[in-house]
């Protein structure tokens, strides 16, 4: 799968898991996920880890040090999901 | 004479109060910390409690109330709401440990536990001392202040431990999601485990993965305090969860189907709590096998008028509660809902009239309306709004709401209308505003 398509596919997820109402191809891939950006909080990241946990086979961390870079960007979440999934 | 109350009841100095970086922080040094850091105060009235690791809360809490300051728990870490409470509370400065602060409010950081290693004898606190201020948003937009004594506090978290049936000679420490700024979370990571001897994690984990590791890390036993919307996302995961000794869940209602599949995947009780801000914790019971909540020992519910009030217990006052109960008798009751007027999302409560105050009062915003849209999830309500702004971008106005708002209460969608159909009195009809978001949504997606 190349990384446009898995951005694609992670846009969709995120779209669904937290119902934001734009299309997930409308999705800038560089967008920022929290706060100013997206705008997603807390509650959404459950949400996101729950659905990436089972599409994906592997369980993100909220404290993980990396996490600024990790949710910075729909870019970013899915470069680290095509490193750690394992389906 | 005037009744006093220590920081720490039960008192041993070398029991654990919680962990700095991994290391055990005594009793001793705790008390001996709270009593250094209270002297260093600046000399105001008011401290915002901001620190969000719960250990730094806790040592910025007890120097306070030792300083005879009272903490402030804001209702929301919305800077814009910070500043205007701190406008309304005169000598108020923050206290924090290194998150965001609000521009134009002076602030201290607690300072690094290596600086903190004296021992001391657990300080005395008068009962009557005015300890702390929580904020609900109120129904006009104002924010309404519920000051809480000493010894109320004291008395709510020690006699919590037994009626949550924790067995006072089995597990000694709590683990929280939910910050320390929240009045279920003091209840319970603050209040509770200082007066009962036990000891706290000082983080606050999300994602089912960080639980699991942060039960992990302590050295035995120990209870979570959560919320439904935590629990399920641990369910779903079917997450280790080691050295748990059970559950306590609070904020919104969690269902007994819930509560049945914890109870079996981890074979631990799960317990809830029924408060709120104003009056902390009324009332707990057993989900998987009880609808039926049961008042806490020592208080009491009555009707008057069309509300129920609570009373007795740790409460100085009788307060009437924001829910609507069906009373069974003056001890145990079902629930029966909020007002239509009140929403609540991940366990912060808000009136839509407050909203639409808030919203309406943007420049460049000539009208606006917060609404529950149809589509919502049950259990996982999210707001929407209709707002008439003909110079202003979307992103413009969530950028200034969120100054104001928490957001977890932001407009999802947030729909830029042409008018808002008011009738005579000024009141939406809620067909007519459900009629002219989807309209809105169908062009929006149209465009898109």
């Amino acid at each position: 799968m190349s990384q446009k398509e898995l951005e694609n596919e992670v846009a969709g997820l995120i779209v669904e898991a937290v119902n934001l109402d734009q299309p997930a191809d409308a999705l800038d891939p560089e967008v920022r996920l929290f706060g100013e950006g997206l705008g997603l909080d807390s509650i959404d990241l459950l949400e996101v880890a729950l659905a990436v946990s089972r599409k994906y086979g592997f369980q993100l961390r909220s404290d993980d040090p990396n996490n600024e870079r990790i949710f910075s960007s729909l870019r970013a979440l899915s470069a680290h999901i095509a490193q750690h999934r394992t389906r | 004479m005037r009744a006093e109350l220590p920081l720490i009841s039960g008192f041993e100095p070398n029991a654990t109060v919680g962990w700095a970086g991994g290391e055990p922080i005594s009793a001793a040094r705790f008390c001996a910390a709270a009593i250094e850091v209270a002297a260093s105060l600046p000399r105001r009235r008011h401290a915002f409690n901001l620190c969000e690791d719960r250990l730094n809360f806790m040592l910025g809490f007890a120097a306070a109330v030792i300083a005879r300051q009272v903490s402030l728990l804001p209702y929301s870490r919305a800077p814009g709401a910070i500043r205007d409470l701190c406008g309304a509370h005169a000598d108020s400065y923050c206290i924090s440990d290194g998150g965001d602060l609000p521009a134009g409010v002076p602030a201290i950081m607690v300072p690094p536990w290596r600086a903190l290693d004296g021992a001391s004898e657990a300080p005395l606190i008068p009962a009557d001392v005015e300890a702390l201020v929580a904020f609900t948003s109120g129904s006009t937009g104002r924010p309404q202040a519920h000051s809480k004594t000493w010894g109320s506090l004291v008395s709510d978290g020690r006699s919590l431990f037994c009626d949550l049936g924790i067995d006072r000679s089995g597990a000694r420490a709590i683990l929280g999601t939910v910050p320390a700024q929240h009045v279920y979370g003091l209840e319970t990571t603050v209040m509770m485990p200082l007066q009962n001897g036990a000891a706290v994690h000082s983080g606050i984990p999300l994602l089912p993965a960080d639980v699991t590791a942060a039960l992990a890390g302590m050295p035995g036993r120990c209870w979570l305090a959560t919320t439904p919307l935590h629990l399920r996302a641990c369910v779903a995961e079917r997450v280790p969860l080691p050295h748990l000794a059970g559950i306590v869940c609070a904020t919104m209602p969690l269902s007994s189907e819930l509560a049945r599949d914890a109870e079996r995947v981890w074979g631990v009780p799960v317990h809830e709590i029924y408060g709120c801000t104003e009056a902390g914790a009324v009332a707990v019971r057993r989900p998987a096998s009880s609808a039926c909540w049961r008042v806490r020992p020592g208080m009491r519910l009555h009707r008057r008028g069309s509300g129920t009030w609570v009373e007795g217990g740790h409460l100085p006052n009788p307060i009437r509660l924001p829910d609507r109960l069906k009373l069974a008798n003056e001890m145990e009751f079902t629930l029966l809902g909020r007002p239509s007027d009140m929403v609540k999302i991940a366990g912060k409560r808000v009136s839509l009239e407050a909203l639409n105050h808030e919203l309406q009062r943007l420049p460049g915003v000539r009208d606006g309306v917060f609404f529950i849209p149809d589509s919502c999830p049950p259990g996982q309500p999210r707001l929407a709004a209709l707002i008439v702004a003909p110079e202003l971008k979307a992103a413009a106005i969530l950028r200034a709401l969120r100054e104001r708002i928490d957001a977890v209460f932001l407009p999802r969608p947030l729909l830029i209308v042409d008018a808002i159909p008011r009738g005579a009195t000024g009141k939406i009809p809620r067909e007519g505003l459900l009629a002219i978001a989807e309209a809105a949504q169908a062009r929006g997606q149209r465009s898109a």
